[in-house]
């Protein structure tokens, strides 16, 4: 598995200073599977440097509405100790496992079980531009100050990001469908 | 994972029973809503705290899985929902912006907002605007419609658009469309609360309107009184309490235009009544005769006479059901009406024992509790006897004691913000909801539309008010 590249690393360095590890909550965890670490086999990446440079403003057209037809390309992601993989949902390993819900991967498959600084969703719109959740029971942002953080550290990796940002009814990352992305800048 | 752990997981370790439904009553878990997703509750969100019952109710056991599974679950289905279902709706009931505004009291740009994709408001303003427009604000963005029942708003749109005395104005439409909603939430707090659901469901309705069609309303008026065991000829003490209690169907007092007498709604499988708190049902006797009236819609008029929406108005009510020439449907409840409160058998007997003419219009009166006009006509048509001579100025009055039996709701309410559509059973039955633990603060306090410290202060006040009158 390649090692993060520079920018990418430098950016998630920053925020791994502001936000501590996360320890896997056993409560969480529903069967054994969930904790078994896929590999590139499975679909794991990890995050590289993007194209974009740094500075560049974000694009002037308006943030989309994320269509829910969409969803089936929705991949997990976590800030580990050194790189932040990201696979998707139903993956390989999803579909054969037989503990996984619904047949989808689990932010601690990411992980082994191990911990992580935080975790979240990604929706790639094009090679450059992604759209990002922080919706992760198991290693989230706890508060809108985190969520934005890591959303600036992904925008630090080289992309332009939208974050669908925090949801203050219910104090909670906000969801892909039904809200508008806001530009990270 | 077996079912007891899996129930443990979902509702707590405290929760019993065989059933989604007896774990989700006693379960202890609260969570809260936003527009997006419904998540585990936490002090500072700001969204509508609900039950485990309540999200049960509304989602079902996956959500609350879900939820259990990663701390929070997003309910948008559909990327343009809620505003889509909520312009759709506005749209059908032909209603500006301005006046659904000001009927859920926020500001039109709010209202602008929600018809927005994407635009994110907090759950409370949404569920304002879902209440006026007669949805199940509940499921805003879960279900694309959110259960409103389209003919009710197209029939309201019609009536709105009519160009005869019963078109309604903008302010009767939102009226109505919250009594639909008034009625569909009333029912649905019943079985919430395990009451009775009431008789009327037992009723088969009747498309017999053949000529003469008032002899069609008396039949049905004997079968009624029948059906409900009210002995030959005696009064019905209290006719609020027999739709409420033994029909088991909600009564809403509204402030409707001065002509409209009452109406008769029917929100999906939901009919209740509407009284107009206006005009001449302010007089106990003739509101008695309005609620008859209604009472023979409910029960007998099949659904594509009902039309989703019946509204009398004064003027009709007073018609005798053997003179009015045009509408069967309105001949008949006519009919049923003044049969129902003074059954012509026991009206006969009076005239015939009475000294005189006087002394039996008055005994017909205060016996059946009906208004002088309304004894006039009856006596008439079932004595054969002349009572037009006599003045109504010396005839009696009604007593403390009719209007006791037959009020709608307690004189001083609190809170006393809480509209008078919502003061009755409605009340009763949202506090009781709220002590069994099956709605939180949040919910009763949108219910009676008041802040959550207003209902928390007066929830006492609501069930030692409501209590007795409620209990049945």
């Amino acid at each position: 598995m390649p090692e993060a590249d520079a920018r990418t690393r430098a950016a998630f360095d920053e925020f791994r200073r502001g936000a501590p590890l996360k320890p896997l909550s056993p409560e969480r965890v529903r069967h054994s599977d969930e904790c078994i670490q896929i590999t590139q086999g499975d679909g794991l990446e990890v995050l590289r440097d993007g194209p974009v440079v740094a500075g560049e403003p974000p694009p002037s057209i308006a943030p989309p509405l994320i269509d829910d037809a969409r969803t089936e390309d929705i991949r997990l992601w976590v800030v580990r100790e050194r790189d932040v993989p990201f696979a998707p949902e139903r993956c390989g390993f999803a579909r054969n496992a037989t503990g996984l819900v619904q047949n989808k991967i689990k932010h601690s498959n990411l992980t082994g079980g191990a911990s992580a600084h935080c975790g979240g969703e990604i929706l790639f719109l094009d090679e450059q531009t992604f759209v990002i959740t922080g919706r992760s029971g198991r290693y989230g942002p706890k508060s809108s100050e985190e969520m934005e953080s890591v959303s600036k550290a992904f925008r630090g990796s080289g992309y332009h990001v939208l974050s669908m940002g925090w949801d203050p009814g219910t104090e909670q990352p906000t969801p892909f469908i039904g809200a508008l992305p806001k530009w990270v800048c | 994972m077996n079912d007891t752990k899996l129930y443990e997981f979902v509702f707590g370790p405290e929760s019993v029973g065989e059933t989604d439904e007896e774990r989700a009553a006693s379960s202890s878990r609260l969570f809260v809503r936003s527009q997006l997703q419904i998540a585990e509750d936490n002090p500072k969100a700001t969204g509508h705290r609900l039950t485990a019952y309540e999200v049960w109710k509304t989602f079902g056991l996956d959500v609350l899985k879900r939820i259990a599974d990663e701390g929070s679950c997003p309910i948008i289905q559909m990327a343009d929902e809620p505003s889509r279902t909520l312009k759709g709706r506005r749209n059908d009931l032909n209603l500006s912006t301005r006046r659904v505004a000001l009927t859920a009291g926020i500001s039109e740009e709010l209202v602008e907002r929600s018809e927005t994709p994407g635009e994110v408001l907090q759950f409370q303003q949404l569920e304002r605007i879902g209440q006026v427009l007669a949805l199940d604000e509940r499921s805003l963005g879960f279900v694309r419609g959110a259960q409103g029942d389209r003919n009710l708003g197209v029939r309201l749109r019609e009536m709105a658009q009519a160009s005869d005395v019963k078109r309604f104005s903008e302010s009767e439409v939102t009226g109505l469309a919250e009594a639909a909603w008034v009625i569909a939430r009333q029912l649905e707090l019943s079985e919430t609360n395990g009451e009775s659901k009431g008789t009327s469901s037992q009723f088969v309705r009747s498309r017999d309107y053949s000529y003469p069609a008032y002899k069609r309303g008396y039949d049905l008026a004997l079968t009624t009184r029948k059906k409900l065991s009210i002995a030959d000829d005696a009064p019905i003490g209290s006719l609020k309490s027999l739709i409420e209690d033994t029909l088991g169907t909600p009564v809403i007092q509204l402030a409707l235009g001065e002509n409209f007498a009452g109406a008769t709604v029917a929100n999906n499988t939901s009919r209740g009544i509407v009284v107009n708190e206006k005009g001449a049902n302010a007089n106990v006797w003739v509101r008695r005769m309005t609620l008859a009236h209604e009472v023979g819609h409910l029960l007998w008029d099949p659904d594509e006479r009902l039309d989703k929406l019946r509204v009398d108005s004064y003027d009709e009510l007073d018609v005798p059901p053997q003179v009015m020439r045009t509408d069967v449907v309105e001949i008949r409840a006519n009919a049923f009406a003044i049969a129902f409160l003074a059954p012509p058998s026991g009206v006969r007997k009076i005239m015939d024992n009475a000294g005189s003419n006087f002394d039996g219009m008055a005994e017909v009166m205060t016996k059946y509790g009906i208004s002088a006009t309304a004894a006039k006509h009856h006596i008439w048509n079932t004595a054969r006897i002349d009572v037009s001579n006599i003045s109504i100025a010396s005839l009696p009055t009604t007593s403390d004691d009719w209007v006791a039996r037959e009020n709608l709701t307690v004189d001083f309410f609190k809170p006393q913000e809480t509209p008078i559509s919502r003061r009755g059973r409605f009340a009763y039955l949202s506090a009781k909801a709220y002590r069994a633990g099956k709605i939180t603060a949040d919910t009763a306090s949108a219910y009676l539309k008041c802040t959550k410290a207003e209902f928390e202060q007066n929830v006492d006040f609501i069930f030692a008010a409501l209590e007795g009158s409620n209990s049945g």
